[in-house]
């Protein structure tokens, strides 16, 4: 009687929680209602325009400090050149023929279409670990940014080793410049993003400019022919700085690919793509890989090498060109911050309902200015970027898996839709079993996601089969 | 008018910012006359690229 009575209770109970789930889902839904429809053809843009938001958009704060990482890890000048290059054009095949030809068949955002895939109640996982990994991201960018504002003040930038706040200064100094930019953020998405939109090439101009200024302090020759030579003995001369684990070929070449895994890999980008009128667009990520992910890198290196190699955005800028630099920096983490408080806000409002726009906003920023005041993410900033792309690459590899696999092996496809599922737990399932795998591989944490991801295709392929041969 | 005289003050104020590195690069600036050449360059670029982009584009 008792044992019926508990079941009852817990019956009841997952009930009430299932209730609540799908009215969060509906929520979330009537958020992202505007977009739920395919593209329509007369919608559809040309290359240039994909073009100038790539380039746009890969010249961020975070390339002030990953170029200067790999000067602190040691990489040797070959092997940062020829890393680049070949994870680079990775990352540009990886959105040509994993994102963009997806996006341009199903004209849908990752979110409508993970939900066919997943069930509402899973998307609305990944969407709050997305939103909560983006805050980390902003919070490291207004950390790169404090750096700016620190040397006015007198504010010691953290040490690599550390991973809570220093000094109070610098708690004070990063809270502080998180709640400048959510204030700024409440008054305005869209005048801020055209402002951005100004910055941009600006920004690009302080990386290069900043650069060649520091050449003569290497001691580059005005006919360059001691370049190279500089380059391998003054600025990538294979010596790690202490602490710091030494960096390969691989290494460099597996960064620049993963880097932006979420957007390509992870397929977040089908929001961008669905409006390209061909696959081949995704080519167009070039604009931005090779000038952000490759110059900007090398730039911020050279830089960090003038400067005795302190990892300090704001010192390097303003030792290169003066006062210029700072608001660069400063400008840098704020564009940055700024399209993050919006995405992070938008995940949010799932789960405050009937909140203004305003609140939501305050209440992303205030979580990403605390985050901001704690160094580990801006010190650790290449391990984090790692971390963030393998916790979403598994849904990546399901939703590809789906789309291109099922049909050809006869497995039914979009079962969450067909059955009304509120969870797909065979996709839960893979994520967490793909995370745990890549927890455990005895590998560096940088070649994890790729095993990874064929250990997602198959299990989740396992998971499915069953039903291939109920539909056939 | 005014669009295209901001989109031509804009173009040749991010110009400017490349080559005053290049210029004290070579030596033929002081490193203080390249920053307070790139920071005024800089400013212009806000001032003129900003009334680019919030000016109307004429319609044909």
């Amino acid at each position: 009687m008792a044992s019926r009575r508990a079941a009852g209770l817990i019956s009841g109970r997952m009930a009430h929680m299932q209730g609540k789930l799908a009215a969060l889902t509906q929520r979330m839904d009537s958020l992202y209602e505007y977009d739920r429809e395919p593209v329509a053809p007369e919608m559809l843009q040309g290359g240039g325009r994909f073009a100038g938001l790539f380039a746009g958009e890969h010249v961020a704060a975070t390339e002030f400090v990953i170029g200067a990482f790999f000067v602190l890890h040691g990489v040797s000048a070959r092997d940062l050149i020829l890393g680049l290059l070949l994870g680079n054009l990775l990352a540009v095949l990886s959105w040509t023929l994993i994102c963009a030809p997806i996006a341009t068949q199903t004209r849908l955002t990752l979110y409508w279409y993970l939900r066919r895939i997943a069930g509402p109640g899973l998307t609305l996982l990944y969407n709050l670990a997305n939103a909560l990994l983006y805050c980390i991201l902003a919070g490291a960018m207004i950390s790169v940014a404090a750096t700016a504002i620190g040397l006015g003040f007198g504010i010691a930038t953290p040490a690599l080793t550390d991973v809570l706040p220093n000094s109070a200064g610098w708690v004070a100094l990063t809270f502080t410049i998180g709640c400048a930019f959510t204030v700024m953020a409440v008054l305005g998405f869209e005048r801020l993003s055209r402002f951005a939109s100004i910055c941009s090439p600006w920004i690009f101009t302080v990386f290069v400019a900043g650069a060649i200024a520091m050449l003569p302090r290497l001691g580059v020759n005005a006919d360059l022919s001691n370049l190279w030579e500089v380059a391998q003995t003054r600025i990538w001369n294979g010596e790690p700085t202490p602490g710091q684990e030494p960096f390969h070929f691989w290494h460099i070449a597996f960064f620049a690919w993963f880097a932006n895994l979420a957007m390509h890999v992870g397929l977040s980008d089908m929001a961008l793509f669905r409006y390209a009128k061909s696959w081949k667009y995704g080519l167009y990520s070039a604009f931005g890989m090779y000038p952000g992910h490759m110059l900007a890198w090398l730039c911020s290196g050279v830089m960090v090498a003038a400067v005795e190699r302190q990892m300090n955005p704001g010192l390097m800028a303003y030792e290169a060109i003066g006062i210029a630099g700072v608001f660069g920096v400063l400008l840098a983490g704020w564009t940055t911050a700024n399209p993050t408080f919006y995405r992070a806000g938008l995940a949010l409002q799932t789960i405050t309902p009937n909140w203004p726009r305003w609140k939501i906003t305050v209440a992303a920023g205030l979580t990403t200015s605390l985050l901001a005041c704690f160094p580990v993410f801006f010190v650790r900033l290449l391990d984090y970027v790692a971390i963030y792309g393998l916790v979403l690459m598994p849904i990546g590899a399901v939703v590809l898996t789906e789309h291109w696999i099922f049909p050809r092996l006869g497995i039914e496809r979009y079962q969450a839709e067909k059955y009304g599922w509120l969870f797909n737990w065979k996709t839960l399932t893979v994520w967490i079993g793909t995370l745990a795998a890549c927890y455990v591989m005895p590998i560096h944490l940088f070649f994890r996601w790729l095993p990874g991801y064929f250990i997602a295709v198959a299990a989740y392929v396992l998971l499915n089969w069953p039903s291939r041969r109920r539909t056939s | 008018m005014i669009r295209p005289l901001a989109a031509i003050i804009s173009l040749l104020s991010i110009a400017t910012c490349l080559a005053a590195p290049i210029l004290y690069f070579y030596g033929y600036l002081s490193a203080d006359a390249f920053k307070q050449l790139f920071a005024g360059a800089s400013v212009l670029w806000f001032i003129s690229a900003t009334v680019w982009v919030e000016q109307p584009r004429k319609q044909p």
